[in-house]
């Protein structure tokens, strides 16, 4: 399998630069599309619809491409997979139906392939992503599942998901992978640091925490934090600032995940989080690492090697808090990454990541950055 | 780096090497930038460290406090359950007390009645017989008279010998011995009787007119047998008049402490009871020589449950119990102690009592 990358500050330049690429013998059958909710992406759909190759794309709070990242731009990966290789659907859902609608996917997935393996992306901002993963595990627990929650510049307004035939900002995006033809590995690192002591969760339901101790969940970030801005008018002061400072939740299985906030329901003072806390759960604050991160979680990442030592791309689902602990040394990391195979890299920054953290089951998560390695079998 | 950048645009350089000056200078712009991101992202996280750090500390400082205040509240409840339980205790000692009084009183009134008719029966008898018998001496004293006067002593040489085996001067003041002893003994019995009578009386529960120092004779009639081998008691009652009391309760008292004196004298000793009249009040004193008591032991010798006697040898609360007697009886109740020569308690009790409990 080839992989080929096109960075574009605009549509035109990708639509310029995927020219040039295809005027070899390359013909890739599956796009893979990552771009600013800014641009047209009915264009995009239109384009590579028109050149009869499949999306799958996503919006985001930032591009990844090789070895840099990017803003208000458009990153596309094309691959030349055997079409008989994979499958994208895309299932419009909403925050009631995700686990459905996830099992759903998981047995498309299990009709399509005997061995299927699923990135998948969701838009919607208020869904309890823990749901995506309920959902598919409810079909087979041991099903390969990797991806993300799609952005949408930090607006927190809409973020979207799209295939050839349309664009959703509230729909469960699947590539379905034949894992006996393919062999894809991943792995979700993390390295927040907890500080304080062990709060308790004494009001939720699903991804909305409206008391922690009793008080109410905004109020409790913004004593702990001390934020000066407005929470009340300005959504977008959460996800800048309280994503950076997740909760840490050990789940009864042992499994540790970061949980970060999203938004805030001012009328009920709760915070809507990107996954699940159940109510009585014993939670702690978390703050960024420190700026061995890079090196740390490259160190993690090439262990995949005993398993996967050769690529052909590299997907990379990385938290949008990251970005942000990381600044300009986040592209640091996707280099050292791309660098462990030396192959296409493609990624953007998610508002939460799917993905399998060392020696644990897939778990949604936040604050961290989910690897997907694919290499044609 | 635009300037540089620019400027390195105007100089008439290969493409290679400008391109390689480019790369370097980019390197070195993103170095910058890491350091400049680094030292703010740094300063933002001490910042957050911090904040969260004194919230914790406040967080932690405020449950504290909470359980602080929980923990005092929880030893002043515990405190008062423990004074509640002392005074269920104490109060539960006196209802075991008081039963065991009106038991005793119920039983000494029992035997005071019982023997109170025999003995009456003696008393009344003695007297007539002591007189019938001086008349049968007097008869038997007549006819020895007439024998002697009449020259008859042959006809009774039989009697005179039988008189003489007998030693009949004996005989005679064995018989007045002998109506002395029985005399002297229904005396004393009738006095043991009165005593017990008047201890009993201590299940009365109206105030009565009583005499205090026949309610230390009484108790001391019940104590005899515990003291009358190594103790001396001294009686230095006065004129003292009845007064307003519960005698019954009043009897307990003296009986807590005579039995105490009685108890802290191990071998020979003396236990001097006085009344006397002070006012309008009654004093009594009962003192002894025993062992006394320590600065320690006096402090705490009207403290319910506080005993210095051997575990089961004393519930310690005789004298707690008599302290209480003596406040309701609005009067009061001191005690003197010198380790080694010995106690004395003293009492004071109004005469009259109109505010009996308050």
């Amino acid at each position: 399998m080839n992989a080929k990358t096109i960075f574009g500050k605009n549509f035109s330049e990708i639509e310029s630069k995927f020219q040039v690429l295809v005027a070899d013998t390359f013909k890739p059958t599956l796009a893979i599309v990552f771009t600013s909710i800014v641009h047209n992406r009915a264009e995009i759909i239109d384009f590579f619809k028109g050149k009869n190759i499949e999306i799958f794309g996503s919006t985001t709070a930032g591009e990844i491409l090789d070895d840099e990242v990017h803003e208000q731009s458009i990153v596309v990966m094309l691959l030349d997979l055997k079409p008989e290789c994979f499958k994208v659907s895309l299932i419009k859902s909403n925050e009631k139906t995700t686990f459905e609608d996830c099992k759903s996917l998981a047995v498309l997935a299990k009709k399509t392939f005997a061995n299927p393996s699923i990135v998948l992306i969701s838009s919607g901002l208020a869904i309890d992503a823990e749901q995506i993963i309920f959902g598919v595990k409810s079909i087979d627990p041991d099903m390969h599942l990797f991806g993300g929650l799609a952005g949408d510049d930090l607006t927190m307004q809409s973020s979207f998901v799209f295939n050839s035939e349309e664009d959703n900002s509230s729909g469960i995006l699947g590539l379905i992978l034949d894992g006996d033809k393919i062999n894809i590995q991943g792995l979700a690192t993390s390295g927040w640091d907890n500080i304080g002591v062990e709060k308790t969760i004494t009001k939720s339901e699903g991804n909305v925490v409206y008391t922690i101790d009793n008080e109410p969940a905004v109020d409790v970030f913004v004593k702990f934090f001390q934020f000066k801005d407005n929470v009340e008018t300005q959504a977008e002061v959460i996800a800048r600032n309280f994503a950076q400072y997740p909760l840490q939740l050990t789940k009864p299985n042992g499994s540790v995940v970061l949980r970060a906030p999203l938004m805030v329901d001012i009328e009920s003072r709760a915070l809507i989080f990107a996954g699940g806390i159940p109510e009585g759960s014993q939670v702690k604050f978390s703050v960024p690492p420190g700026f061995d991160l890079v090196e740390n979680t490259t160190k993690e990442v090439s262990t995949l090697t005993d398993h996967i030592p050769e690529a052909d791309a590299i997907l990379m689902f990385s938290c949008k808090a990251r970005h942000m602990a990381l600044g300009p040394m986040t592209s640091d990391e996707a280099e050292n990454i791309r660098d462990i195979w030396k192959k296409p890299l493609i990624g953007f920054f998610t508002y939460g990541e799917i993905g399998t953290s060392k020696n644990a089951s897939c778990e949604f998560h936040n604050e961290t950055c989910s690897m997907v390695i694919l290499k044609e079998l | 780096m635009e300037a540089l950048l620019n400027l390195l645009e105007n100089l008439n350089l290969d493409y290679e090497p400008k391109e390689a000056i480019v790369k370097e200078i980019k390197k070195m712009q993103k170095q910058i930038d890491i350091a400049e991101f680094k030292y703010h992202r740094t300063d933002l996280d001490k910042d957050a460290i911090t904040n969260v750090l004194n919230a914790t500390i406040e967080d932690l400082e405020s449950q504290r406090k909470v359980i602080e205040a929980a923990r005092n509240e929880i030893e002043l409840k515990n405190s008062k359950l423990g004074e509640a339980m002392d005074l269920i205790k104490e109060a539960q000692s006196q209802l075991i007390q008081s039963e065991k009084m009106a038991s005793l009183g119920q039983l000494t009134a029992g035997v005071a009645h019982e023997i109170n008719n025999p003995i009456n029966f003696v008393s009344a008898n003695i007297k007539p017989l002591k007189e019938d018998v001086a008349d049968l001496l007097k008869i038997v004293s007549l006819y020895d008279q007439t024998i002697v006067d009449s020259k008859l002593e042959e006809h009774f040489l039989e009697v005179q010998s039988y008189k003489e085996r007998l030693d009949w001067k004996i005989v005679i003041d064995e018989i007045n011995h002998l109506l002395k002893g029985i005399e002297e003994g229904a005396s004393r019995t009738t006095e043991i009787v009165k005593g017990l009578r008047n201890f009993s009386r201590l299940d009365q529960s109206d105030l009565k007119i009583a005499s205090i120092n026949e309610g230390l004779e009484s108790t001391l009639v019940l104590l005899h047998s515990t003291h009358k081998d190594h103790i001396d008691i001294i009686r230095n009652f006065g004129e003292i008049p009845d007064i307003e009391c519960y005698p019954g309760q009043l009897n307990q008292v003296f009986m807590n402490i005579i039995s105490n004196a009685i108890q802290a004298i191990e071998h020979k000793g003396i236990i001097e009871i006085s009344t006397s009249l002070l006012n309008d009040h009654i004093v009594i004193s009962i003192k002894d020589n025993g062992k006394g008591m320590t600065e320690e032991v006096l402090k705490k010798v009207f403290d319910p449950f506080f005993t210095t006697k051997d575990v089961g040898k004393g519930t310690g609360l005789g004298l707690s119990i008599s302290f209480g007697i003596i406040q309701k009886h609005n009067g009061k109740i001191d005690l003197k102690s010198t380790p080694g020569l010995g106690s004395e308690f003293i009492i004071s009790l109004p005469i009259k009592n109109n505010n009996y409990g308050k």
